[in-house]
């Protein structure tokens, strides 16, 4: 073999080898999915500069709840892990994980329901979502459409799941004091139910 | 005296420089006629000189005024960096010598911005907490920090020289500004025992304000040749500080907002030091 012939095959061998390498990095720009595989209500006490969990009795004014989708990348809530994980390690689009995430479930509506006589307008078993908000970015927004996307990275999420955590404020308190409890329905087009309903609270 | 002033306005408006003689055999004054108690190395009678150096100052005494003027200037002012200045010199051979000295010192930093006025803000507002607050440069959003808030304190002063030999002492009384950055600082508030927040923002009136206040100092200066010299510095400046600022105060639930200009006035003192190098132009 003269140096011409390998000089041929080296450069042979780096072009098929630049091919290949960049057929397995051809990421494309669309994003991950991830799916809410279920929901948790936390009764929270804002009264003072950051919010802790509710115990027994809470300002009306101040009260919250953080709701808690537990959520996971990719499209089914559970996997196995022996295979699904598995293959999905050895594919060469993990490394072509895009940074956001969206869901493909539609969320159709979220409810926050009272359990109990709230005001003359809002009576058990009435929807009160219009009444709570999220402060985010110096604003106030409805929260009833804060669940439609989220931000960890997609390959931790894949791995190992995440929570998105909304604390819904309640801007008007409650006309008639005293215990109170409140369900978070969150309803998807496919006509699935998350719900959670808070542990009852006096609310003063 | 009237002579000392009318020389002194002269060399302000001097633009020939005329370079000392300080060669060896050449270095005193050539009137010998009777000694004095100093000698005068130069027999040049006016002329100008650039400095270049490194300035750091302190404020002696702390804003601590309210949560405004302490978010706004810092507790302390503080800073070191560059300082470059431009002098006039005009010396007489029998007794004195004079100089005018316009120098531009340190970005003069406030420590403690922030955080020294949360206290002084809560003590204000009992009936709220302080959730978060940020300074803003308002010309390009930029977030502030302890290394970027930049102010410019010039000192335009004159002084009576003291020769000795290649060494000079200078006594100087001058005119200190300071040239303030723009800045605008956001506060949240949480009003206690309620879910309504609320947004507090003041923002200075004028892209940069100039306080101005006077300097006290003592320049000595060491002449290595024809045309370099070292110099060092100390001074004390006394500035009044004017701050005008318009303050929004916003409840974004309700949508209401409120809009009030307020005057704030405040005295600092300063100590400064300066060295570097002195070129004879």
């Amino acid at each position: 073999m003269n140096l011409k012939s390998l000089l041929v095959g080296l450069a042979i061998f780096g072009i098929g080898d630049l091919f290949l390498y960049s057929c397995v990095y051809a990421c494309d720009e669309s994003p991950s999915y991830f799916v809410m595989c279920d929901v948790e209500a936390v009764a929270m006490d804002n009264s003072g500069a950051s919010p802790s969990l509710a115990i027994d009795t809470v300002p009306g004014e101040a009260f919250a709840i953080d709701i808690i989708v537990e959520a996971k990348g990719g499209e089914i809530c559970k996997t196995n892990p022996m295979l699904a994980n598995g293959m999905y390690a050895m594919s060469p689009e993990s490394d072509c994980i895009s940074d956001y995430l969206v869901t493909y479930q539609n969320i159709i509506d979220l409810r926050i329901i009272t359990l109990n006589d709230f005001n003359s307008s809002f009576t058990s078993g009435d929807d009160i979502s219009t009444l709570f908000y999220r402060y985010v970015g110096g604003k106030y927004e409805p929260i009833k459409y804060e669940f439609n996307n989220a931000s960890p990275s997609a390959s931790y999420a894949q791995s190992t799941g995440f929570d998105i955590s909304r604390l819904a404020l309640l801007m008007t308190a409650p006309q008639y004091k005293g215990e109170h409890q409140f369900t978070v329905e969150i309803e998807f087009r496919s006509g699935l139910i998350l719900s959670s309903t808070t542990p009852s609270i006096y609310l003063k | 005296m009237i002579r000392v002033l009318t020389i002194l306005l002269l060399c302000g408006f001097s633009a020939v420089a005329q370079l000392p003689n300080i060669d060896g055999s050449n270095s005193r004054s050539e009137d010998t006629s009777e000694p004095t108690d100093y000698e005068m190395p130069y027999d040049y009678r006016y002329g100008s000189f650039l400095k270049i150096g490194y300035a750091y100052t302190y404020s002696l005494n702390r804003i601590n005024m309210d949560y405004v003027t302490d978010a706004l200037h810092g507790r302390n002012m503080w800073g070191s960096g560059f300082n470059a200045g431009l002098g006039f010199y005009l010396t007489e051979e029998r007794g004195f010598s004079f100089n005018v000295d316009v120098t531009l010192a340190f970005n003069a930093k406030s420590s403690g911005k922030l955080a020294n006025s949360f206290p002084l803000l809560e003590e204000y507002y009992p009936n709220y907490n302080l959730i978060s607050s940020e300074a803003l440069n308002t010309t390009d959003d930029s977030e502030y920090t302890a290394e970027n808030d930049p102010s410019t304190i010039a000192i335009y002063g004159i002084g009576y020289t003291i020769w000795r030999k290649q060494l000079s002492f200078t006594p100087t009384v001058s005119l200190a500004t300071l040239l303030a950055s723009p800045l605008e600082v956001n506060y949240v508030l949480k009003e206690k025992n309620t879910n309504h927040y609320y947004n507090l923002k003041y923002r200075l009136e004028d892209a940069y304000t100039v306080d101005y206040g006077f300097s006290l100092g003592l320049d000595a200066r060491y002449q290595i040749n024809t045309y370099l010299g070292l110099y060092a510095k100390a001074g004390y400046d006394y500035i009044w500080h004017r701050v005008e600022l318009t303050e929004y105060w916003e409840d974004p639930y309700r949508g209401v907002s409120e809009i009030q200009s307020i005057s704030l006035r405040k005295s600092i003192g300063y100590v400064n030091i300066q060295a570097g190098v002195m070129i004879l132009l």
